[in-house]
């Protein structure tokens, strides 16, 4: 008997049945439906998240954050004071001692200040980051939504963050290219100082300094979360900025503690992924404090392989039921076809050909199942994605797909198909191959 | 077993488990079929008959006792080698048919040969050249519903015989047909008993086990009983 042979009679079985064959599929159908668009979610989600990270460069780079140093970590500590910390200012020279570590790419400083930014009478409170022009040419900056990133770092030009954008009243966030916006921030007031002591604290010590940028770019922002960096502005151009450069109270501290100001944090972009870890081991036996999303991803991933898995464990309960009703049709058919079976071990079948027929059988049911249920699960997920991002951008959001449906989730899902219904077939196919010949050739 | 032999049983015995009853279905028989014989088992239901054709045909394993085949023994044989005696060496033909409903004419003589060594790609012409031999060649693709009683049992025959096997056990397989139809079938298995095929029937008829065996062996409560010469010379 041929593998022909086999599948002929299982297919002929299975169409000569058509209503029951079509009600077992179903089962197959809706289990494995489910369990795809689910695990799809799942995978989605997971993908999104670290297509994301790495479009942001953030399996590459780190940041670097200002932070207290015992000097015995330091290579130029001394016996007396070991135990005594001292504040590392992010500076220049900190720049050039990180950049010489094997590995690193570059180093960026970055700086943040808080100020009000208005544009055609609306106005929004935000963070502003000032970088480097030349990060333009890494991502995420590379590869902006709209536009480009600023042309020089004294251009009197701004890149915004979708969000800020529609903060700012742009339903069509890329009509804000080309707007001039204003940054308003708090400076001190010097000449104010006395004027206050007269009053007794009545005269504010701040005023409002405002600056006029144009938007020269739109961030890319199809990430989960929105952009975090919503204003950036030329490094120069944010220098030249009078500004009390802190957002809180904290900062001032930390500035009177350092006796000056430094840079905000530095960003540390590795040549590659295989350097992260060695790079990131380097800067913190130096004593730097670092913060990497790479290092976050690791548990992310451990948090979307339990959600893979409950998510996989409510398709399963489908398939399960669907399972039962596979075993319900073996039994079916055996009963049905006792006397075939007699008349085939008669005329030379033994129990590994029956088994076979109708193991067969149950793997038809799960293969047919288990492409239809995948087909099924695939056009689910795509009215699903269709209108989550319908919902999102109604919601001011940029719509995202959410579902992916890489090859192997295919091949798996029509794999765990036939497995299951296979299982589900095992034992009655093991009672059809023992089926006494001489009895169910009498079987009326 | 000499040449002449084709099957050789001696003291086989089997009993069946019914509760905690015990039935002795075959008591000890010795028999020696010959090669090319047509020989009639007759006896009244519950004598044995259909119980030592199964045994021959391999259906069943005896409690006790040997049948000795040019193939190998039955009784020693393991699953496997006993499903291909049964798709080589014998060829079996019921009282009831026993066609797979669904299957057409010609699809339930294919199924034959699934189980041996014929190319598929030549079970059609078999299968039609043999229900063709048989006189049904009109009736190729209807299905059992669709045929008379004795064409149902030729094609059980044409079945029986696609496989070219040694010896064909027809087990009372005139019993649901009238007289004539009764008589075609007997001349069918005596054309191919006169080819050279060795044929075991067992028969509720007396006359017609007389009429085309070489012998004929009366059973009764599990034992052979009497032993008459048939019609054939």
């Amino acid at each position: 008997m041929t593998v022909k042979d086999v599948l002929g009679m299982s297919f002929g079985n299975l169409w000569r049945m058509k209503t029951r064959s079509f009600l077992t599929i179903s089962g197959v159908i809706i289990g494995i439906m489910a369990l795809s668009s689910l695990l799809s979610f799942g995978v989605g989600m997971q993908q999104l998240a670290s297509e994301n990270f790495e479009l942001l460069e953030l399996f590459t780079s780190l940041q670097v954050l200002p932070h207290s140093v015992v000097r015995s970590e330091r290579e130029d500590h001394t016996a007396a004071d070991t135990t005594a910390p001292r504040v590392v200012m992010l500076n220049d020279s900190v720049m050039q001692d990180i950049s010489r570590i094997p590995g690193v790419a570059s180093v960026y400083p970055e700086d943040v200040f808080s100020a009000r930014v208005e544009c055609r009478g609306r106005e929004a409170n935000t963070s502003v980051y000032a970088l480097l022009a030349q990060m333009g040419q890494s991502a995420p900056y590379s590869r902006m939504k709209k536009g480009r990133f600023f042309s020089s770092d004294s251009a009197r030009e701004t890149v915004i963050a979708r969000e800020l954008a529609v903060r700012l009243g742009f339903k069509q966030p890329d009509s804000i290219l080309g707007q001039e916006i204003e940054v308003v921030t708090a400076s001190m007031n010097p000449g104010a100082a006395l004027p206050m002591f007269m009053s007794g604290g009545k005269v504010s010590p701040f005023r409002e300094m405002r600056y006029k940028l144009t938007v020269c770019g739109l961030l890319k922002s199809d990430g989960l979360d929105e952009q975090p960096r919503q204003l950036i502005v030329p490094w120069i151009t944010a220098q030249n900025m009078e500004k009390i450069s802190f957002r809180s109270a904290f900062d001032i501290l930390s500035m009177i503690r350092k006796g000056g100001k430094g840079y905000s944090s530095l960003t540390v972009r590795m040549k590659s992924y295989r350097e992260f870890e060695a790079v990131r081991d380097t800067l913190e036996a130096r004593g730097y404090r670092t913060f990497s999303i790479a290092d976050q991803f690791e548990e992310m991933k451990k948090a979307f392989m339990i959600i893979d898995t409950m998510l996989g464990a409510v398709g399963m309960l489908a398939l399960v039921v669907a399972s039962l009703g596979i075993a319900n049709t073996m039994i079916m058919s055996i009963t049905e076809r006792f006397r075939e079976i007699g008349v085939m071990k008669s005329l030379g079948a033994d129990d590994r050909h029956i088994q076979l027929l109708f193991l067969a059988e149950s793997g038809v049911v799960g293969f047919i199942g288990g492409v239809v249920g995948l087909t099924f699960g695939w056009i689910l997920t795509r009215i699903a994605a269709v209108v989550i991002m319908w919902w999102m951008e109604k919601q001011g959001q940029t719509g995202i797909d959410v579902f992916a449906m890489p090859w192997w989730l295919m091949l798996a899902s029509v794999a765990f198909g036939v497995g299951v219904s296979l299982l589900a077939g095992a034992l009655p196919s093991r009672r059809a191959a023992k089926v006494d010949p001489v009895h169910s050739l009498r079987h009326d | 077993m000499n040449s002449t032999q084709i099957i050789s049983i001696s003291s086989l015995t089997k009993r069946y488990t019914l509760g905690a009853s015990e039935i002795w279905a075959l008591k000890g028989v010795d028999l020696s079929v010959r090669k090319g014989e047509f020989l009639s088992l007759v006896g009244s239901s519950g004598s044995g008959k259909s119980t030592l054709l199964n045994l021959i045909g391999g259906l069943d394993t005896p409690t006790s006792g040997l049948i000795e085949t040019p193939t190998g023994k039955i009784g020693t044989m393991s699953p496997r080698e006993l499903a291909r005696y049964r798709a080589h060496f014998v060829g079996m033909i019921f009282q009831s048919f026993n066609l797979v409903p669904h299957r057409t004419a010609q699809a339930n003589v294919e199924l034959a040969l699934y189980f041996t060594d014929a190319h598929p790609g030549d079970r059609a012409k078999l299968a039609s050249d043999m229900l063709t031999h048989l006189g049904l060649k009109d009736r190729l693709h209807h299905r059992p519903a669709d045929l008379s009683g004795g064409e149902q049992q030729r094609v059980a025959i044409a079945r029986a015989l696609v496989k070219n096997p040694e010896v064909l056990l027809a087990d009372e397989p005139t019993g649901n047909l009238d007289r004539d139809n009764s008589l075609a079938i007997c001349e069918l298995l005596a054309d191919w008993n006169r080819q050279g095929g060795t044929v075991i029937m067992v028969t509720h008829n007396l006359d017609l086990a007389r009429q085309y065996s070489h012998r004929v062996l009366r059973m009764d409560y599990g034992v052979i009983v009497n032993e008459t010469e048939g019609g054939l010379p």
